[in-house]
């Protein structure tokens, strides 16, 4: 195997772009990346796209408008994880030795989706679904143990809101986002209770790109070497499948696995992007990240430690909650995130003395969380 | 429109050998002096995306050929029945697969709830159920005599499986002598929500006899062991409520707001489910529930669905 570096980055305004093709997002983020990382587009051996509830062959037309013809385009899904899954197969792909360099693609637009027009349908064989069971409710019963077994209260899962919204503003990619209190979040329109729509991430059109190369190749363009020293995507177990409904089997897996492969242990993080589509969710993935001890989540979150400027601050890009969450882009958007901080080019919400990040996606059917996939990236300087 | 006018359409899925069926049918009723108009849409996916043939029967010339008013529909799945119901005609002729197509909206016509399939796979091949839907329909409308069905049917059968598709067309003839009236009743009974999860008034779980696993509904297979040796138990109706949520928003469901949640059982099943309870914020973890099973009011498509709930005790 072959160790895999990060050579450049790129990605498009998130916000609501109903104007704006799917492609035309695409192709901004590709371009972007492109530049970052100072290459032609003809040096490109491979691009990974995604993109979910697309037309076929979507992930394909992001590309021709910059010049990438000729090369293996293929279109990857695994629902919200699909953008970090498309990252994961570029990462074997090189570290393998079937490409030097490649881009991984990720591009949603919620606005021209054909999810805006029909809502996901249940899974017929889960019987959750058919009997009343939504994405947001799951997480509702969740949330619910949290405050059994932790004492949470609606407040901390609001405060979670608020700390995504905090950096978000920091972040000139967040296109609209305000800052909002707890008071606001918990106040505003009950979803599925204890979850309110500002615990809620929005849809949101976006793209993000990633270019990965080999040590060789790299070190002919930047002295900036960023590894990517980890890349795992784990199907397995989902939140409703776990005994204590507080974790997300797979979750755990992944990160077990991604820490062993890249030879770094939790405590050795120094910055952390996650999927935080609900607002508790957050609260899972300390534990399954191993942030905390099992059972901490809650304390840990108090604590301030996961805030921007504390021990392990957790989405200081503002993750879902504040971006928005095209789902496929965001799983690229966040490993972009990390290396920004790695680079030290974060600006106001940069992580002082980053070394070792972590990316983590989640990924469960439009109906289901029985099985989820997990896609955990570790990067180092 | 000319008053001899009949227009019959076969829907289903790819790959089901409608397109085969119709072809069979019109060139029995051509070979009978009747003209026909025969036409087909389909998904892109060959197979598995939803798939009509479609026969509009004339004694004159056709004057327009596609159908636009169904008065003989044979459904071998339930993606056929939304594209279809539209056109049907009131008091319309309507065969449907008992298993590929178990639901039908309520409405004026005469319903066949046939085994199409089922009698197919007993001849040895479910691909034959197209020949056997065939069989059922000739039977039910009269439309053409069974022999030029049969020469027909011996026309186009591929090499090898002649016996097989004339067998197949006979027994969807002897389907009705045995199911008439039967099937042909207004009202489907109801029908629990996932087959062999109730028993009486209780839940059907599963126990693992190798790791004690315990399941609901009861699994094939324990995914903790993987071991097959699962043995069954019925599940008392006293339970405990271990989380819950109340639904306020959501297009999916009706209703709103509506509670729902696991329970956990003495026997060590936890089950999801409905809450049934006057106000939701009575709710607590921990609290003592009752299951009940009994009809549910959200149905699908038109069906009475037996389902579970918890209520407060």
């Amino acid at each position: 195997m072959r160790e895999v570096y990060v050579l450049g980055i790129g990605q498009s305004a998130f916000g609501a772009f109903p104007q704006r093709s799917v492609a035309n997002l695409g192709c901004e983020a590709a371009g972007a990346a492109l530049n970052d990382a100072g290459i032609e587009a003809f040096r490109l051996q491979g691009v990974y796209a995604n993109q979910q509830y697309s037309d076929m062959m979507a992930g394909q037309a992001n590309v021709p408008d910059i010049g990438v013809t000729g090369i293996e385009i293929p279109k990857i899904d695994n629902a919200d994880a699909g953008g970090a899954s498309a990252v994961w197969q570029l990462w074997r792909d090189v570290a393998a030795g079937v490409v030097d360099v490649g881009m991984a693609l990720g591009a949603d637009s919620m606005a021209a989706s054909l999810l805006e027009k029909m809502p996901p349908p249940a899974f017929e064989d889960e019987l959750e679904s058919t009997l009343g069971m939504t994405m947001p409710s799951g997480f509702a019963l969740s949330a619910r143990r949290l405050m059994e077994t932790q004492g949470a209260t609606i407040e901390d899962f609001a405060r979670v809101s608020v700390k995504a919204h905090d950096a978000g503003v920091l972040n000139p990619a967040a296109q609209g986002c305000n800052r909002v209190t707890i008071e606001q979040v918990v106040k505003s329109e009950m979803i599925s209770d204890p979850i309110t729509v500002l615990q809620c991430c929005r849809r949101t059109d976006g793209a993000a790109a990633i270019i990965l190369c080999t040590r060789a190749f790299a070190r002919r363009y930047t002295t900036k070497l960023i590894q990517l020293a980890a890349s795992v995507v784990l199907t397995g177990d989902g939140l409703i499948r776990q005994k204590h409904l507080t974790s997300i089997g797979s979750g755990y897996q992944a990160a077990r696995h991604a820490y062993e492969v890249a030879g770094v242990g939790p405590y050795d993080l120094d910055v952390v992007e996650m999927h935080d589509a609900f607002a508790c969710e957050e609260i899972l993935h300390y534990e399954d990240l191993e942030l905390c001890p099992r059972g901490e989540g809650i304390a840990l979150l108090r604590s301030g430690a996961t805030s921007l400027g504390g021990r392990i601050p957790v989405n200081p890009s503002g993750g879902l909650l504040s971006l928005g969450h095209p789902p496929n882009a965001s799983g690229v958007r966040n490993i972009c995130e990390v290396v920004l901080h790695l680079r030290d080019e974060a600006g106001e919400r940069q992580t002082p003395n980053a070394m070792v990040g972590l990316a983590q996606m989640i990924g469960s059917s439009a109906a289901g969380l029985r099985t989820q996939t997990a896609a955990i990236h570790i990067l180092t300087v | 429109m000319s008053g001899s006018r009949i227009e019959m359409r076969l829907g289903g899925t790819g790959g089901q050998g409608l397109l085969l069926s119709a072809k069979i049918l019109a060139d029995a009723l051509a070979a009978g002096g009747k003209r026909v108009a025969q036409s087909q849409t389909y998904e892109p996916t060959s197979r598995g995306g939803f798939c009509n043939a479609d026969l509009v029967i004339s004694d004159a010339e056709v004057d327009f050929p596609l159908a636009t008013a169904i008065d003989q529909l044979v459904l071998l799945d339930r993606l056929a029945v939304k594209p279809s119901w539209p056109l049907l005609k009131p008091g319309a002729l309507v065969i449907a697969d008992t298993r590929l197509c178990p639901e039908l909206p309520a409405g004026d016509y005469r319903r066949y709830h046939l085994p199409l399939s089922r009698t197919a796979l007993e001849l040895g091949s479910e691909r034959v159920t197209n020949i056997v839907a065939l069989g059922a329909l000739v039977a039910l409308s009269g439309i053409c005599g069974r022999e030029q069905v049969e020469q027909a049917v011996r026309a186009e059968a591929p090499r090898g499986f002649l016996d097989l598709n004339v067998d197949a067309l006979k027994a969807g003839y002897g389907l009705l002598t045995q199911e008439d009236g039967l099937a042909n009743s207004p009202e489907p009974p109801a029908r629990p929500l996932r087959d062999g999860i109730y028993r009486g008034a209780a839940l059907v779980a599963g126990i693992c006899q190798n790791c004690k696993a315990a399941y609901f509904p009861k699994p094939e297979l324990c995914v903790n062991c993987h071991g097959d040796d699962i043995k069954e138990i019925e599940l008392g109706a006293e339970c405990v409520l271990f989380s819950f949520t109340t639904v306020h928003t959501e297009a999916a469901h009706s209703g709103l707001p509506y509670s729902i949640g696991y329970v956990d059982f003495p026997e060590g099943v936890r089950v999801f489910g409905p809450l049934d309870v006057e106000d939701p914020s009575n709710l607590r973890v921990g609290m003592p529930l009752r299951l009940e099973i009994g009809l549910m009011q959200h149905d699908g498509a038109g069906a009475s669905i037996i389902g579970h709930r918890f209520v407060a005790t």
